[in-house]
C-alpha cells in the first residue's frame, strides 16, 4: 500500500511539472495544434483553470503594452448627459483595471461584451438612465527618442458603442 | 551512470525536512489573503458581484464546462433566501473564517482546502479583473493545501491532532515550491529576452510612463537611456539566473536579496504591492529556510576569522 501510494505521489509530482513545463515553453500550443495530443492540450487548460500552477508567466513581456482609457457617458430620459466613473478606491484597483481593459482589447466579441458588461453597471446604479454611450482610448506611448524630440502621450480612439434601454 | 543520477536526484529531492518552514509559509500566505480581502474591502461587490465591472454571465461563460462559479453557489443560497450580493457576502464571511483558522492551524488540512476552493470560486468569479498576483495567491494556497503546513507552529500540534515532526512530505512539497519558482522565473526571464523592448530599455520606460502605474514623474529616464537599458538587462539577468544562483550557497542571499529588491522596486514605482509581497512571500516559502542557514554559517565563519588572528597573537 505504501509502494503503491509512493508511485501514485511520483505520479501526480511528474504530471504537475510536465504540465508547467509545457506551458511554459509553449509545448502546449503545439499540442493544441496536433489532433492526437489535443486531449493532453485539453488536460492541461482544465488544470490550469483549477490551480492556476501552469499558466504562462510572462508578465510584460515580450512587450509592455499601452494602457487605455475607458469614458461612459450616460443619457437620462431628458437627454442630459453625465459621465459615469468606475469607484477605484486605491492603486490597487488601479492594476486591475488595467489587468480588465487589457482583457476587453483581446478580441471584438470581448470588446462588445465587456462594454455592455460597464454600461448595465452603470444602468443599475443610475435608474433613470436610457442610454450608455462607451468610448475607449488606447495612450499611445512614445520611444525615449521620439519623447527627446517632443512628443508626448496621447489617447488614440480603439472603440465606440452605445446602449439604449428598449 | 543514469541510474545513479536518479538515485542522486531522489536522495536530494525526497529528503525529510522540518515542517516549521512551511507553518511560516502558510502564516505569511493567510495574512497575505486577510491584507488583500481589507484592500478591496471598498469594492467587494465591483470585483465579485454578480452585477460587478465583468459580470458573472461573462465570467461564467469564460469558465471550462464542469467547473464551478460563484454564481451556482449564490443559486442553491437562493433556495435559503439569500439574494446574489448577500451570497457573495456569505461566501466572503467563511472565505475568511477559513483564512482564520488557517493561520493558527486548526483543522490545517481542510482549512486549507475550504480557502483554496473558495479562492478558485471567487478568482473565476472576479474573471477579467484577475492578474498576476490573484494568480500567485492562488499557487500559494494550492502549495499550502499540499504541503503538511500545520505540522509546526499551529493548534492541531497542540491539540495533538499532528506531530511536530521532519517529514519526507514536507521535504518534497518545498522542494517542488522551489522548482516551481524557477521554472515561473526562467520562463518569465525568456519571454522577456524574447521582446526588443528589453533590450533597447524601451520596456523600462514604458512601465513607468503608463498613466495608469506611474507614481512618479521619470520622464527625465528618455535622456538617460542607457540607464533604463540597464535596468531592462538586470531584470532579464535577474529572472533567468534565478534558477542557476539560488542555489548556489555563495550567491543564494544575494540573489534572493536582489529579487527582493526588484519587487519593492515594481511595488513602489509600478503601485503593484500586492504583487510584490506574494512573490517575496512565495521566495522566502522557498528558499528562506537555506539562506537563513547560509546566514548563520557566513556570521559563524566571519567570527571564526576574527578570533583565529586574536589567538595566533
Amino acid at each position: 500500500m505504501k509502494g503503491f501510494k509512493r508511485k501514485l505521489a511520483a505520479f501526480a509530482i511528474g504530471l504537475h511539472f510536465f504540465f508547467i513545463v509545457s506551458v511554459a515553453s509553449h509545448l502546449h500550443n503545439w499540442m493544441a495544434k496536433k489532433t492526437g495530443l489535443r486531449v493532453i492540450a485539453g488536460l492541461e487548460d482544465y488544470y490550469s483553470a483549477i490551480t492556476f500552477n501552469n499558466r504562462n508567466f510572462g508578465f510584460f513581456a515580450p512587450d509592455v503594452t499601452a494602457d487605455w482609457n475607458v469614458h461612459l457617458t450616460m443619457v437620462d430620459g431628458a437627454g442630459n448627459t453625465r459621465p459615469y466613473a468606475f469607484q477605484l478606491p486605491n492603486r490597487e484597483m488601479n492594476v486591475r483595471m488595467y489587468s480588465m481593459i487589457g482583457h476587453f482589447a483581446e478580441s471584438e466579441t470581448t470588446n462588445d461584451l465587456f462594454a455592455r458588461s460597464w454600461a448595465l453597471k452603470a444602468m443599475n446604479e443610475n435608474p433613470d438612465i436610457v442610454e450608455v454611450r462607451v468610448e475607449v482610448t488606447q495612450n499611445f506611448i512614445p520611444t525615449m527618442q521620439e519623447y527627446r524630440q517632443g512628443r508626448r502621450i496621447e489617447p488614440k480612439f480603439l472603440y465606440r458603442t452605445t446602449f439604449n434601454l428598449p | 551512470m543514469i541510474s545513479r543520477l536518479c538515485a542522486r536526484f531522489l536522495n536530494w529531492f525526497a529528503q525529510p525536512a522540518s515542517p516549521v518552514p512551511l507553518a511560516w509559509f502558510r502564516i505569511a500566505v493567510t495574512l497575505f489573503c486577510l491584507v488583500r480581502l481589507f484592500v478591496l474591502r471598498h469594492s467587494l461587490l465591483d470585483v465579485y458581484g454578480q452585477y460587478g465591472f465583468v459580470q458573472w454571465a461573462i465570467t461564467r461563460a469564460n469558465l471550462y464546462d464542469g467547473l464551478p462559479h460563484l454564481g451556482n453557489i449564490a443559486l442553491l443560497m437562493g433556495h435559503l433566501g439569500l439574494t446574489a450580493d448577500q451570497s457573495v457576502y456569505a461566501v466572503l464571511v467563511v472565505y475568511f473564517v477559513a483564512i482564520l483558522a488557517l493561520m493558527v492551524g486548526f483543522a490545517s488540512r481542510w482549512s486549507a482546502a475550504l480557502v483554496w476552493f473558495l479562492n478558485f470560486l471567487l478568482i473565476h468569479a472576479a474573471g477579467g479583473l484577475v492578474y498576476g498576483m490573484d494568480i500567485f495567491t492562488h499557487i500559494a494556497l494550492f502549495y499550502c493545501l499540499i504541503m503538511p503546513v500545520g505540522d509546526a507552529l499551529s493548534l492541531d500540534v497542540c491539540f495533538g491532532w499532528r506531530k511536530a515532526r521532519s517529514s519526507v512530505a514536507a521535504g518534497v512539497t518545498r522542494r517542488m515550491l522551489q522548482l516551481h519558482l524557477c521554472i515561473i522565473y526562467f520562463s518569465s526571464g525568456l519571454e522577456k529576452a524574447a521582446g526588443i523592448q528589453w533590450w533597447n530599455g524601451e520596456a523600462i520606460w514604458r512601465s513607468v510612463m503608463l498613466p495608469s502605474f506611474a507614481g512618479f514623474d521619470l520622464h527625465w529616464l528618455a535622456y538617460v537611456p542607457w540607464l533604463a537599458a540597464a535596468i531592462c538587462w538586470s531584470v532579464v539577468a535577474l529572472e533567468t539566473g534565478y534558477s542557476f544562483f539560488v542555489w548556489w550557497r555563495r550567491t543564494r542571499l544575494v540573489w534572493l536579496g536582489m529579487m527582493v529588491s526588484m519587487h519593492l522596486g515594481i511595488g513602489l514605482f509600478l503601485g503593484m504591492w500586492m504583487f510584490g509581497w506574494i512573490m517575496i512571500i512565495m521566495n522566502f516559502g522557498a528558499f528562506a529556510y537555506e539562506a537563513a542557514n547560509d546566514w548563520i554559517q557566513w556570521r559563524a565563519a566571519k567570527g571564526a576569522k576574527k578570533l583565529a588572528p586574536a589567538a595566533a597573537g
